[in-house]
């Protein structure tokens, strides 16, 4: 009878990495730092429009948008990069399998009384982004999850090439928004539009504006990977 | 305590991805896996007694909970949703060409 030999050094390894991350822990939940020294006061003390701040009360909306808003952007690439590519490998040819079972019928009487509230729900974290927790990517996900609902009660959506149109528009309208910083303001994504009254629906300058383009490039394209999936599945 | 336990979840979310043999379990340990991350930032960015960071006035900005870790999560979690959407692409192909999902039959790379 062979026993498989298993390298003791695996263990030492192992009980080596173990204790370097117990050690590490207390760095994560260290409290002592100096106001000064954390990114994230800076960020805090910033955010209001005080020394070229963003002007808007969510913190986080600020730090996306704003201070972090070329990253956005790389990110909104990578999301419709990823949904080429979905499209790419799931649209050339049909599948040979059926969806055998029909949908839902409660999913299908509801449908219509449930799908104003999705949109609402999503448009108000769309356009509310920069007051109140959400934004963009959420509403964006909320609204494309009344899709979802529409595509399992066995509806489906038929202006692709609409859609596919939103998007990209979308999209072009970040980046020159974005671009009209280089003319107007002083950078790219630079803020340039007035910053309003403090902690209302029309202030902020271009953030709402651009988390509103965000949210609808989101939105399309979750709904375009759904249809994608949907469309392998049951396709006669 | 919850940094380490989400740290566990991290870990149990890479040995799944690392023992299972079906292609859907590990795209979903690889999702537990990112939870752990996500949570792990989140415990550094919230302490107790510190506020959502939403400033209601613009003159009181301490007392709020660190706003970059939040931020980072919300990218982490968009390409976490973007990484599942192509694995699982990747996989309903292969399962179409091949008919299996267990990774200890392919062997098309293998000489």
């Amino acid at each position: 009878m062979s026993r498989k030999f298993i390298n003791p050094l695996k263990f030492i390894w192992a009980i080596a990495l173990i204790l370097i991350f117990v050690n590490l822990i207390p760095v994560f939940l260290s409290t002592d730092l100096k106001a000064e020294e954390r990114v994230g006061d800076v960020l805090l003390s910033m955010t209001p429009g005080n020394d070229g701040g963003a002007g808007i009360p969510n913190g986080v909306t600020a730090v996306v948008v704003y201070y972090r808003g070329l990253d956005t952007l790389g990110e909104v690439s990578v999301l419709f990069l990823v949904s080429t590519a979905v499209g790419l490998f799931f649209g050339r040819e049909k599948s040979e399998t059926k969806s055998e079972t029909k949908p839902n019928e409660i999913v299908s009487h509801s449908k219509t009384l449930v799908l104003p509230h999705f949109m609402l729900t999503g448009l108000y974290i769309i356009f509310h982004g920069h007051l109140s927790p959400g934004g963009g990517f959420q509403g964006g996900v909320m609204a494309a999850g009344m899709v979802l609902l529409l595509l399992l009660a066995g509806d489906r959506v038929k202006q692709t090439k609409a859609l596919h149109f939103i998007e990209g528009f979308a999209g072009s309208l970040y980046i020159i928004v974005a671009t009209l910083g280089l003319y107007f303001g002083v950078s790219f994504l630079g803020q340039y539009l007035p910053l309003g009254e403090f902690n209302t629906l029309l202030s902020g300058g271009i953030l709402p504006v651009i988390y509103i383009f965000v949210g609808i490039k989101v939105g399309t394209e979750i709904i375009g990977l759904y249809q994608n999936f949907q469309n392998k599945e049951a396709e006669e | 305590m919850m940094s380490i336990s989400s740290i566990l979840l991290m870990l149990i979310g890479l040995w799944g991805a690392i023992t299972q043999k079906n292609l859907i379990k590990i795209f979903i340990s690889l999702g537990i896996a990112e939870t752990g991350v996500n949570l792990l930032f989140i415990s550094i960015a919230d302490y107790v007694g510190k506020k959502a960071p939403i400033i209601a006035d613009p003159n009181i900005v301490t007392g709020y909970a660190d706003p970059l870790p939040h931020a980072l999560i919300l990218t982490s979690i968009v390409i976490g949703t973007a990484v599942t959407a192509l694995g699982l692409t990747f996989t309903a192909r292969y399962y179409c060409q091949k008919g299996t999902l267990d990774i200890s039959r392919m062997k098309e790379l293998k000489n």
